[in-house]
């Protein structure tokens, strides 16, 4: 297994790492909002040109942010293929392959879900580069998001790289006891497997025992509430960032009850 | 085997065939309305019961052994189900979902806290993997199911043990449930958001969901029978660890 | 003045096991500033006595509590851990356990966000506390890539961070390689020297923390066996051998000699207390020198590594240039500090680990062409936790599970396993559960599990770590009759006494090279190369080279050699 990246923080300084966290969090969902208003590409783009716009501001390379994303890339590629395939007698033949005709609804359809599936992500992973994890979890807190929950965030990342060296270790042990995961019947595999997963967990609950234990002892409790170091202000420009949004958010919203940004094409309506 | 799990899928596109993908879809929308309000009660700690009123609160406190455990179940759960994307079971559809192997079970031997684990998991595996998407929703949501359908069905320390051959049965049975009542609510989810079209929805994703999920937690009162008593004695099973009143 | 701690009359007993006590009857005081190191079986409730002083117990716990333990007049019952924290900082055995942070300073902020203490304040105390442990310099580094003392060290500032006046350090330095160990005990008694922060510390090395203790406690079954300062404690050595504590090495020598007789007064605790004793003992008498006898080289080694270089893809060369010959019937340690390249060369020999450059040959075999489980059959490698290892339900299932890999026959593995049970005294224990058992147990079936597949090399990682003297006894004999029987053994260990008491043959590696090799005599002589090592070395050896200017000529490196040769003298 490679290893699980538990951070994906760049570290640079830019215009977006100095935005308040909350912003940035409320941005994710301003993305998904806006991408689930409209169903036509055209006006899809706008949105999809604000994550150009906001890796931009972060200072970051398009390289590195596409690396980041390419398993939603792929998914996401992959439902256009499909949708083409399944409208090919719908919209207007634009050119065949292989005797199957690609249909201009069946493109923009497809590119259309596509933007769906890819947009959040990016969202995510262009704020996920440009903000500390501490950050993102002190702004989760802020946006009231509930405080058990922030804490867990930050536990679980932490908590992920211990397992998976435990889980490396493991693997050599039973290894060395002649244990080939990948031969036997399907039940033997699967009980194979049992090798490694009883031993993880049992750790895990060791782990984790001692942990509660060490956070206890410092003073941690799930209901009291706590100050966090990093202070959260919000700046003349994270103030006129949200502002921003909001407009842009209620004007959209108000285009697609006039009909606009829906994809019509052919016989078909909205929402199919 | 790999020959048995094909005409498995096939089986259950048919079945999806036969009762039409609209059939299919009403029925999705029927199951789907009461998971997701059951799912919204428990975030307020108002637990759906089987006479009126329907919903009563539950005193929950959570405690530093429950935090720690819903973060252990994510960690746990983002791990194996890395590990697992990489077992090829059928090409294509169906890999080895190691996962299940633990989200089962946990929800019987830990309780709300692995309900939550397992869910908090789903979202910072599609986060981490770079598979964040309108789709995941439904995914965070069945994979609560997952381990709350345990959670209800499941209470003395001797049943999320394992040790009776009765608690196995009602394993087996439990899961079957969530097989289909998860798959249902995805496709339907996966339909109402158009992210494929339904005839891959209901061939193709459906039958998937089901068929990996059961394999996947095929095992799982065999980690029960080891983890359960373990649980206990760390202190931290849903007995032990006393976030629940009642 | 005022203690710091009274303990009056308490006893405990966790939830669930109401009816049996962990702490019988304890009644002690700790007066401010106080440096008291703590000594005990596993077992003899020596956690369960930490988590007492900062409220775990009752407060978390739960479980049945009589007695009372006041901290600085304050009773435990009546104060929350929160409250507790302020005035008691706890440090764990497990560094990395403790971790709750991101990043160092995170870590240290922790607890003092949950106190709700004000932004300026926290960050000044962490300035402090990262500054008084000396990891200033780390802050925005992960935890994650701190070494084991170091990681250590970031507990001790976290609890430190809360100003407490008494620190309770629970087993710290167990799981640490040397220069970790020397590296916590120095900050601690930097903390109580310097800043007047009284010490509570369960330590099993006696020899390593009495240096800086005021007063030991040992603890038995529950109860308070002594308290005392190390010299008085130490003079009833009778009592503290059969409460499983491990002498200091000049300490036991010297009651060895009591006992026949040839030993009077106090007995002492440390290598300068003893010397003018021991010294005046053998001044002026002529001592014999027996030579060992050296078995000449076979002709065909049973293992032999080539030129081996192994790097990680990142680049990082771990091995530089290896040639080892191990030959049948070696007991073989290897030895160095923290990434040297221990592992990763014992990894090689199994085949977990291909080399890079050169070649490893096991009777014959490349290892480059076989797979694991095929050289699994030659060379077991017993990892160094058994936890790693053991996921069956019941000792036997676990027993079996190596052959059923190498797909024996049914009758085969029935007597295979019936041979493992014999050998580690289970033959009763075959349907029990492993994960329970303690910690010698569950060494015993980890190494058992493995050789059931019959190897003739066993490679075992750090074999006695963590385990208390007894334990640790118990599993070397273990081993030991195994290399009687003809086994080759090789441990990884940093435990100098250990290489020194059963090893044939040493090798101290430092940054991926062998830099000393030969035999365990003529290794604990070069105390300089040994340093550039980071190997300490064995008391024993201390003592015979400060004995060397009372006209000790040989290198002594045993307790019971050293204990032959004052009985020589008379």
């Amino acid at each position: 297994m490679s290893s699980i990246r538990t951070s994906f923080y760049e570290g640079n300084e830019s215009f977006l790492s100095r935005i308040d966290p909350r912003i940035k969090l409320l941005y994710i969902l301003w993305v998904f909002a806006m991408i689930m208003v409209f169903t036509d590409p055209v006006f899809q783009s706008f949105t999809m040109a604000s994550l150009l716009l906001a890796s931009i501001a972060g200072g970051l390379s398009l390289g590195k942010v596409v690396n980041a994303g390419k398993l939603g890339i792929y998914v996401g590629l992959t439902s256009w293929v499909i949708w083409t395939i399944f409208l090919r007698n719908e919209g207007v033949p634009l050119f065949h392959v292989f005797g199957w005709s690609v249909t201009d609804y069946g493109v923009l359809k497809g590119l259309s879900v596509a933007l769906r599936i890819t947009s959040v992500l990016f969202a995510f992973l262009i704020v996920a580069m440009t903000t500390p994890t501490r950050d993102i979890i002190t702004g989760l807190y802020g946006l009231r998001v509930s405080m058990v929950f922030s804490m867990v965030i930050g536990i679980i990342l932490r908590l992920i790289p211990q397992f998976q060296s435990e889980h490396s270790t493991i693997m050599e042990a039973q290894r060395s006891r002649a244990t080939e995961f990948d031969k036997g019947g399907l039940i033997t595999r699967f009980r194979k497997h049992t090798a490694y997963i009883i031993p993880l967990t049992l750790r895990a609950l060791k782990i984790v025992s001692d942990l509660s234990i060490a956070m206890e002892s410092r003073a941690y409790d799930p209901y009291t509430p706590r100050t966090f170091v990093r202070e959260l202000k919000m700046k003349r420009s994270d103030k006129v960032i949200l502002i921003s949004m909001a407009v842009f958010l209620v004007f959209s919203i108000l285009l697609r009850i006039f009909g606009f940004g829906v994809l019509q094409l052919g016989l078909l309506g909205s929402g199919q | 085997m790999q020959a048995f799990l094909t005409s498995l899928l096939g089986f259950f596109s048919k079945l999806a065939s036969l009762v039409t993908f609209n059939g299919m879809f009403v029925l999705g929308i029927i199951l789907s309305i009461p998971m997701s309000i059951i799912f919204i009660g428990e975030i307020f700690n108002y637990q759906f019961v089987l006479h009126a009123p329907f919903f009563v609160k539950v005193e929950r406190r959570w405690n530093v052994k429950a935090v720690a455990v819903v973060a252990m179940t994510a960690a746990l759960s983002v791990i194996l189900q890395a590990v697992g994307a990489v077992i090829v079971l059928v090409p294509g559809t169906i890999t080895f979902r190691a996962d299940a192997l633990i989200r089962f079970p946990f929800g019987a031997i830990f309780g709300m806290p692995a309900v939550w684990g397992v869910m908090i998991s789903n979202i910072i595996g599609d986060a981490l993997a770079g598979t964040l998407g309108p789709g995941s929703i439904a995914g965070f949501i069945i994979s609560w199911w997952m381990a709350y359908l345990f959670y209800r069905f499941y209470k003395s320390s001797e049943e999320y043990s394992m040790l009776k051959a009765n608690a196995w049965g009602k394993y087996y049975l439990t899961t079957i449930l969530w097989c289909f009542l998860g798959a249902f609510y995805l496709c339907t989810n996966f339909q109402l958001l158009n992210l494929l079209p339904t005839e891959v929805v209901w061939t193709a994703v459906f039958p998937a969901v089901i068929v990996t999920t059961f394999i996947g937690g095929l095992l799982g009162p065999i980690v029960a029978r080891v983890i359960g008593p373990a649980a206990k004695r760390y202190g931290l099973s849903r007995d032990e660890m006393q976030y629940e009143k009642g | 003045m005022d203690p710091i701690v009274d303990i009056q009359g308490l006893s405990y007993a966790y939830r669930g096991f109401e009816n049996k006590w962990v702490l019988r009857d304890i009644t002690f005081q700790i007066q401010p500033g106080e440096f008291i190191a703590v000594a005990g079986r596993t077992g003899s409730g020596k956690s369960t006595l930490c988590y007492t002083l900062n409220g775990l117990v009752p407060h978390s716990f739960g479980g049945k509590m009589e007695g009372f333990v006041l901290i600085y007049g304050l009773n435990t019952r009546d104060a929350a851990p929160a409250v507790l924290a302020s005035k008691v900082g706890i440090v764990l055995q497990s560094a990395e356990s403790q971790l709750v942070g991101l990043t160092v300073r995170e870590d240290v902020e922790f607890g003092l966000e949950n106190i709700m203490l004000p932004r300026e304040e926290i960050r000044e105390r962490v300035d402090w506390a990262l500054d008084v442990v000396k990891l200033s310099h780390l802050q925005n580094s992960s935890p994650w890539n701190l070494s084991g003392g170091q990681k250590q060290r970031l507990a001790i500032a976290s609890a430190l961070a809360f100003r407490p006046q008494l620190l309770v350090l629970d087993n710290p330095t167990a799981e640490l390689d040397p220069i970790g160990k020397q590296d916590v005990l120095e900050t601690i008694s930097f903390l109580n020297r310097e800043h007047g922060i009284t010490i509570f510390i369960v330590d099993q090395e006696l020899h390593e923390v009495l240096p800086y203790a005021h007063r030991l406690l040992i603890l038995d079954d529950g109860k308070v066996l002594v308290i005392d300062t190390p010299e008085i404690v130490l003079d009833q050595a009778e009592l503290v051998r059969g409460s499983g504590v491990k002498l200091p090495d000049v300490t036991e020598i010297s009651y060895q000699l009591r006992k026949r007789k040839l030993w009077i007064g106090t007995l002492p605790i440390s290598i300068a207390q003893a010397t003018e004793k021991f010294g005046a003992m053998i001044q002026g008498v002529s001592l014999q020198v027996m030579p060992r006898v050296e078995t000449p080289a076979p002709e065909k080694h049973l293992i032999e590594i080539k030129n081996v270089s192994f790097g990680y893809p990142n680049g990082r060369m771990v091995l530089q240039g290896i040639d080892l010959n191990i030959d049948s019937g070696d007991f073989l340690a290897i030895m160095g500090q923290n990434g040297a390249g221990k592992t990763t060369l014992a990894k090689h020999l199994n085949g977990l680990l291909k080399p890079n450059k050169g070649q490893v040959l096991v009777e014959g075999l490349d290892t480059q062409k076989e797979s694991v489980a095929h050289l699994a059959t030659r060379v077991g490698y017993v990892f160094q936790n058994p936890d790693h290892q053991i996921f069956s339900k019941t000792v036997g299932d676990e027993l079996s599970f190596g052959p059923k890999n190498l797909g024996w026959s049914a009758d085969r593995i029935e007597q295979a396993v019936q041979r493992a049970l014999h050998d580690i005294e289970m033959e009763d224990r075959r349907e029990a559960e492993p994960y329970f058992m303690g910690l010698a147990e569950r060494k015993l079936i980890a190494i058992a599990s493995v050789l059931i597949m019959e190897p003739h090399v066993l490679v075992l990682d750090e074999p006695a770590t963590g385990a208390d003297y007894n334990v640790a006894l118990r599993i070397m004999r273990y081993i030991s009759s195994l290399h009687d029987r003809g086994l080759t053994v090789i441990i990884i260990t940093h435990d100098v006494s250990l290489a020194a008491n059963y090893a044939s043959r040493v090798i101290a590696m430092r940054d991926g090279a062998i830099k000393i090799a030969g035999s365990p005599e003529s290794i604990f002589q070069q105390k300089e190369l040994l340093n550039e090592c980071n190997i300490s070395l064995p008391e024993v050896a201390e003592l015979s080279n400060t004995l060397a200017s009372y006209n000790l000529k040989q290198q002594v490196i045993r307790v019971q050699d050293m204990v032959s040769l004052f009985e020589g003298v008379q």
